[in-house]
């Protein structure tokens, strides 16, 4: 292999590769950046197709972006039977912060220490003193609006911008929440309420699943890779598959091997070091494939623990109507889309209970939507039925609970026996089970949803306690290349870098030895940008 | 303002609009069910949604939606097809409509085969017709997916806190 072109490769353009081109080419180093995509072009966004017009668009053969079609034809995934998961992807600029829900939590001291307390499975390897910095550092660069809380669940930033307006059902659910004894705070979203940083803000056209045409919500591609190009120390190559990291006879990285997706090639390209940033189902996959003499488990994975201990949250939806709203005219209920008040966990270790961990409740989806989905779960139909779902449509409030699934051995990413992709490169299996851990805080978490409910005077639509959304459904995916003191029992040190092979660096989600029950973009920015920095410091220190 | 005088002036705006979500309706020839089970199924989706003030699912051409659908994804096809031949068992097109909203509830309350007829063809007709802008902006008086400058969030909130 020639000598090394590029200071860094980093495999992947979402959050955390984003971040890590972002960081590393202030510094000055001299960055290639790999993505199995293309560009997303925000004109070819429907963020401002009324929903009565897009099948007109269909049958004139136009689409809207399909960010989510290429992971699943160019590396499609097996379950074991009974064992459903539903991965989501997307490969292209910027990755899923192209269409991500933008919820913003900080990781609070509490969920940092309990798995020491508790023993499961292993500690963080970071306080929130560590990371508190880099959080007040990430809500500055990308802009978070929210409220001036505080709690030892959900730690306060003096740095949000002012929160959305509350809708009429999230004053009622506030109340109610409130009254049965539950502290409801203002949503913390990566959402611009207000020009920030030379931004536009938001328009409040609640279509930001479709792409934002503005850019009014933190993405990689606007927010971190714009800057990076302009240092003229990034260079980005689309449509290239990511197979390898390849190393040297003793096991150091050396370069990458990826795909030509357009054209089928085989590549290589040669670095000093390696940043894998790909998500944690891909990041996996690329590390588990990379075997080698030196390193026959997988790069870096002699404590096999690569792969194991897959977790995210699990979740469910309750959806309910506030009587003091039927018949209400409709109102614009837009916003910033989702979510402007969150539930925040409650439980602390301390309480007597009969699970670890806990989990906090979003509120996304209240008031007058898009579509008239709800009317499904309605009985009846006819004149009187028409009559209901009119009169019911300004009504809708829902409750989706998040709480943390515990990483266990059992559930994994494998490439062992798997089909290969079109070129040859073994795809992946997903293992996943709920343990006994969630099975006992899913009644609580039903018991404090109907508790509101009630306090409310909601009138719910039928729902079945102890139902689920599909596993995986909350796209959080974590623990398959974990950080971790002991590196019998953890593949990546506090910054993330690999223990058996320090020029490799794992940034994203993969690396948290355990999900929490809050949604991770913000802490996986600020775990980037922190591993980064000592990155940087090891490059100029000439030891890495 | 009140919502009634509002909805009137929607309707009336409306009433001004062609049905434009489908060409005319004598005009579609489904692709994917044969006339005689397109006919059926026009009838079932403007008993699930009539007309009221507002145009009914047939109008506004929703199992005209419904065939164009399935000729591209033909998951619940075979529901709706053994559905549709149970109504016609049960002479569906025939009947006057009492009948056809008794066999309807039928279906509804019942189990097996003809409940999953029910639940699906409910489920498709409400997808189809509150996404077009008869359903969703005339009859439900959606406002959204607008330009704002500020969003004014709750604006009868006073009233919510007296209303306890």
């Amino acid at each position: 292999m020639a000598a090394a072109d590029h200071d860094v490769v980093i495999i992947g353009s979402g959050a955390s590769g984003g971040m890590a081109a972002w960081n590393l080419t202030r510094k000055g180093a001299k960055v290639l950046m790999l993505e199995a995509g293309e560009r997303f072009e925000r004109a070819d966004f429907w963020s401002h197709v009324k929903p009565w017009e897009e099948r007109e668009r269909r049958r004139r053969g136009e689409r809207s972006p399909g960010f989510e079609t290429l992971p699943l034809r160019e590396s499609p995934y097996e379950t074991l039977a009974g064992q459903h998961f539903l991965l989501r992807r997307v490969w292209g600029v910027g990755g899923k912060t192209n269409i991500w829900g933008r919820v913003s939590l900080r990781y609070g001291d509490l969920n940092f220490k309990e798995p020491a307390v508790d023993g499961w499975e292993i500690p963080w390897p970071v306080s929130y003193n560590d990371i508190a910095p880099y959080y007040d550092n990430v809500e500055k660069l990308i802009g978070v609006c929210g409220g001036a809380d505080d709690s030892k669940f959900l730690p306060g930033s003096r740095h949000h911008l002012p929160p959305p307006n509350l809708r009429c059902g999230e004053v009622l659910l506030r109340k109610g929440a409130e009254k049965a004894g539950y502290t409801v705070v203002n949503g913390r979203r990566a959402v611009l309420t207000q020009e920030h940083r030379g931004r536009a803000k938001c328009h409040y056209c609640g279509a930001c699943g479709k792409g934002c045409d503005i850019g009014a919500f933190f993405n990689s591609r606007d927010y971190l890779l714009e800057d990076a190009f302009a240092t003229g120390k990034l260079e980005l190559r689309e449509n290239a598959i990511v197979s390898h990291v390849l190393t040297d006879e003793d096991g150091t990285a050396s370069g990458v091997r990826y795909f030509e997706r357009l054209t089928g090639e085989e590549r290589t390209v040669a670095a000093k070091r390696v940043v894998v940033a790909a998500s944690a189902v891909d990041s996996t996959r690329i590390l588990l494939n990379s075997k080698s003499s030196a390193h026959p488990n997988g790069i870096g994975n002699g404590s096999d623990v690569i792969g194991r201990y897959l977790c995210e949250q699990f979740r469910f939806h309750v959806y309910a109507f506030a009587p003091q709203l039927y018949g209400r005219p409709a109102t614009n209920d837009d916003g910033i889309s989702g979510g402007h008040i969150y539930i925040p966990r409650f439980e602390s270790p301390e309480e007597k209970r009969d699970y670890m961990r806990g989990f906090g409740i979003q509120l996304w989806g209240i008031g007058c939507g898009s579509n008239a989905q709800f009317a499904k779960r309605m009985s009846g139909f006819g004149l009187d039925f028409k009559r209901d779902v009119r009169k019911s449509y300004p009504a809708l409030i829902q409750m989706h609970p998040y709480g943390e699934v515990l990483p266990y051995r059992h559930n994994r990413i494998a490439v062992d026996g798997t089909p290969p992709d079109r070129f040859g490169v073994p795809t992946i299996r997903i293992e996943y089970r709920l343990g006994e851990n969630e099975r006992k805080m899913l009644p609580r978490m039903y018991d404090v949803v109907e508790q509101i409910l009630h306090s409310m005077r909601a009138e719910p639509l039928p729902y079945q306690r102890g139902d689920l959304d599909e596993l995986g459904a909350a796209i959080h995916e974590h623990g398959t290349c974990r950080m971790g003191e002991d590196p019998k029992r953890s593949a990546l040190n506090a910054y993330m870098q690999m223990h058996e092979v320090p020029n490799v660096f794992v940034v994203d989600g993969s690396a948290f030895p355990t999900p929490t029950e809050k949604n991770p973009t913000l802490s996986i920015l600020a775990f980037a940008w922190r591993a980064t920095d000592y990155m940087a410091e090891q490059m100029r220190l000439s030891n890495i | 303002m009140p919502q009634t005088t509002r909805r009137q002036a929607l309707v009336s705006i409306a009433a001004g609009l062609s049905v434009r979500s489908l060409p005319a309706q004598d005009a579609y020839e489904p692709v994917t069910f044969s006339p005689e089970e397109f006919d059926l199924l026009g009838i079932v989706v403007d008993l699930i949604l009539p007309a009221s003030d507002t145009p009914g699912a047939r109008e506004v051409g929703v199992h005209a939606m419904i065939d164009e659908d399935l000729a591209k994804s033909s998951d619940p096809l075979g529901t709706l097809r053994n559905g549709l031949a149970a109504l016609r068992a049960e002479g569906f097109a025939d009947m006057d409509m009492p009948e056809r909203v008794a066999i309807l509830t039928r279906f509804e309350e019942g189990s097996g085969e003809n409940k999953d007829f029910f639940e699906t063809v409910k489920g498709l007709t409400i997808d189809a017709y509150y996404a077009t802008e008869v359903g969703l902006v005339q009859e439900l008086g959606y406002q959204g997916n607008t330009y704002l400058d500020e969003f004014p969030g709750c604006t009868h909130g006073h009233e919510l806190e007296d209303a306890d």
